[in-house]
């Protein structure tokens, strides 16, 4: 690859990092806290690019003993940057799907993890996380969801018979997402059954602790209300630290 | 050139339709996804890394760095990884950062150990790994010592056993000698450490992608209750999932069917070697150093995290 085309290149991979994080698209892959960092880093390579180009057309780099004979083949590799050009900017991949998150899924129960938690914010039924429900039914010693009713958003999930409501979480990037879920019951649910996977909906109800026994242990919600609506803007829940 | 336009050109062309056949096909969207996960994660690190790179070559001449080290490479390899242990860097960015420091192989050992230290011990990460295993700072002692251990005994192998002409991967000797002004020394061995490091970046995110839909999870999970199995099983899914060393702990903690001694191993193999990170050695230091470093640094680091491990977490239970 001469350098012409290896500064192209730099450029695009510069544009399609800035076509991500200015569209939003870059949500489906990491999480939303690495926006600043992904247009700092997009000017930065378009800079680098054009700063490139400009100095080869004043000071043509050819005629003299600047070529690159010594790394020709080394170069060959550089089209690679191409790969993440096509997949960012022309086939543009999905947030991750359940079934996907699935595999690097495991249901907690350490108890060396259990201790007290903060309590929940006051008011009736205060809007909790999926996975923070998750970790307080399988973790808190303080009891914070004794009897409260919390507000979940989530999408319907089916494990065999049952639906479950669920929720993709990220640390970092899609790579590490696992699925949260809480097993859905209580008179509200009667109609939860026949929704379509993937269903979002905003549940009010009471979580339990998973019963004691084999893992993986779900915690149950039993749900006063259920409530369907569209799909968040960030489809994942993230941990923070 | 011309190839390059008209890639572009074709790609824009079939661009509706390659991503519809990419919803179709659950696997296939499920790599793109996790390969753009993998990769986006990594530029700004991996910019950051270049960035510091540039400057090391357009500011630092080796001559000088050598002078700044303890001349005992038993003190330059401790001064190296102290140095790492205090910058909040990552995997990604440290490989080129350490291939400069490198230069023509006098600060090698130290250099080495440097990019093993500063993924893996930095504040950051330890500060994840507290928050993953509350109630449980053993894990996060255990994970500093067992990464500070495998930094340091493989600076001392390299500064025993290692060949410089191993290193057969040349840094560009900047196109620009007649006119080398710091600036233009800057940009270029910037732009060239991107290129050269974001393509193996992108070989290495295109393997985890493939290992992630390949590699069914409970080939891990049938090993990983098993004693000396689980080491190996967990040592194996570092190698094959290359996370970011900020996230690892969390997909630790989650493992909760495998002791915590196969899962420190999982923390301690991941920023040392990964399939991504081999990719990107080999594209900054060369293949035959990447084909000894990286099967050492496994062994070491399996070896390290299991006897720290043992020490502080309670056997292999």
């Amino acid at each position: 690859m001469n350098r012409e085309a290896e500064n192209a290149l730099l450029l695009l991979v510069g544009i399609s990092t800035a076509m991500v994080a200015v569209t939003g698209v870059f949500t489906r892959y990491v999480k939303p806290s690495l926006l600043p960092w992904l247009i700092v880093s997009a000017v930065v390579l378009i800079a680098l690019a054009l700063i490139s180009i400009i100095r080869d057309l004043r000071h043509p780099p050819h005629g003299d003993h600047h070529g690159h004979d010594d790394h020709s083949h080394a170069n060959g590799v550089v089209w690679a940057l191409g790969l993440p050009v096509v997949v960012l900017i022309f086939v543009v991949p999905p947030a991750l799907s359940p079934r996907a998150a699935t595999a690097t899924v495991q249901s907690v129960s350490n108890d060396v993890l259990r201790h007290p938690y903060p309590p929940l914010p006051a008011g009736t039924a205060p809007e909790l996380s999926l996975p923070a429900a998750v970790a307080r039914a399988t973790y808190d010693t303080s009891g914070s969801l004794d009897g409260r009713v919390v507000t979940i958003v989530g999408f319907t999930y089916k494990d065999g018979s049952s639906t479950d409501l669920a929720r993709i979480t990220i640390t970092c990037c899609a790579a590490d997402a696992r699925l949260s879920r809480l097993q859905l019951a209580g008179p509200a649910t009667t109609g939860t059954a026949t929704l379509p996977e993937n269903t979002w909906l905003r549940v009010q109800g009471v979580v339990t602790p998973p019963k004691s026994g084999e893992p993986p242990s779900v915690p149950v919600m039993t749900a006063s209300s259920i409530e369907r609506i569209g799909a968040p803007v960030d489809q994942y829940a993230y941990l923070t630290l | 050139m011309h190839v390059l336009v008209l890639g572009v050109v074709l790609f824009a062309a079939a661009s509706r339709w390659l991503h519809s056949f990419v919803l179709t096909r659950t696997d296939l969207a499920t790599a793109g996804t996790v390969f753009s996960g993998v990769f986006v994660q990594a530029v700004p690190f991996l910019v950051f890394g270049v960035l510091v790179s540039g400057l090391i070559a357009a500011f630092v001449p080796a001559d000088r760095l050598a002078r700044w080290l303890p001349q005992r490479s038993g003190a330059a390899i401790v001064a190296a990884a102290a140095g790492g242990a205090l910058i909040p860097g990552c995997e990604c960015g440290s490989v080129p950062v350490a291939r400069r420091l490198f230069g023509d192989g006098s600060t090698g050992a130290a250099a080495l150990t440097f990019m093993l230290a500063a993924p893996a011990i930095n504040p950051v990460v330890l500060v994840a790994t507290a928050v993953a295993f509350p109630g449980q700072p053993q894990m996060v002692a255990a994970r500093a010592g067992a990464s500070l251990l495998t930094a340091l005994t493989m600076g001392v192998l390299w500064a025993r056993l290692g060949r410089p002409e191993w290193i057969t991967r040349r840094l560009r000797s900047p196109a620009v000698a007649h006119d080398s002004s710091r600036w233009v020394l800057f940009v270029e061995a910037a732009r060239h450490d991107f290129l050269q490091a974001g393509a193996y970046l992108t070989l290495g995110a295109a393997s985890a992608a493939a290992l992630h839909v390949l590699v069914p999870p409970w080939v891990y999970e049938g090993l990983a209750g098993r004693p000396i199995l689980g080491i190996l099983a967990m040592a194996l899914l570092a190698f094959a999932l290359a996370l970011c060393s900020e996230a690892d702990a969390f997909v630790a903690s989650s493992l909760t069917m495998v002791p915590l001694v196969p899962r420190l191993v999982f923390l301690v193999v991941g920023p040392v070697v990964d399939v991504k990170l081999v990719a990107m050695q080999v594209g900054m230091f060369g293949r035959p150093f990447a084909i000894r470093f990286a099967p050492v640094a496994f062994v070491v680091a399996i070896a390290s995290a299991t006897v720290v491990g043992g020490a502080l977490l309670g056997g292999l239970r």
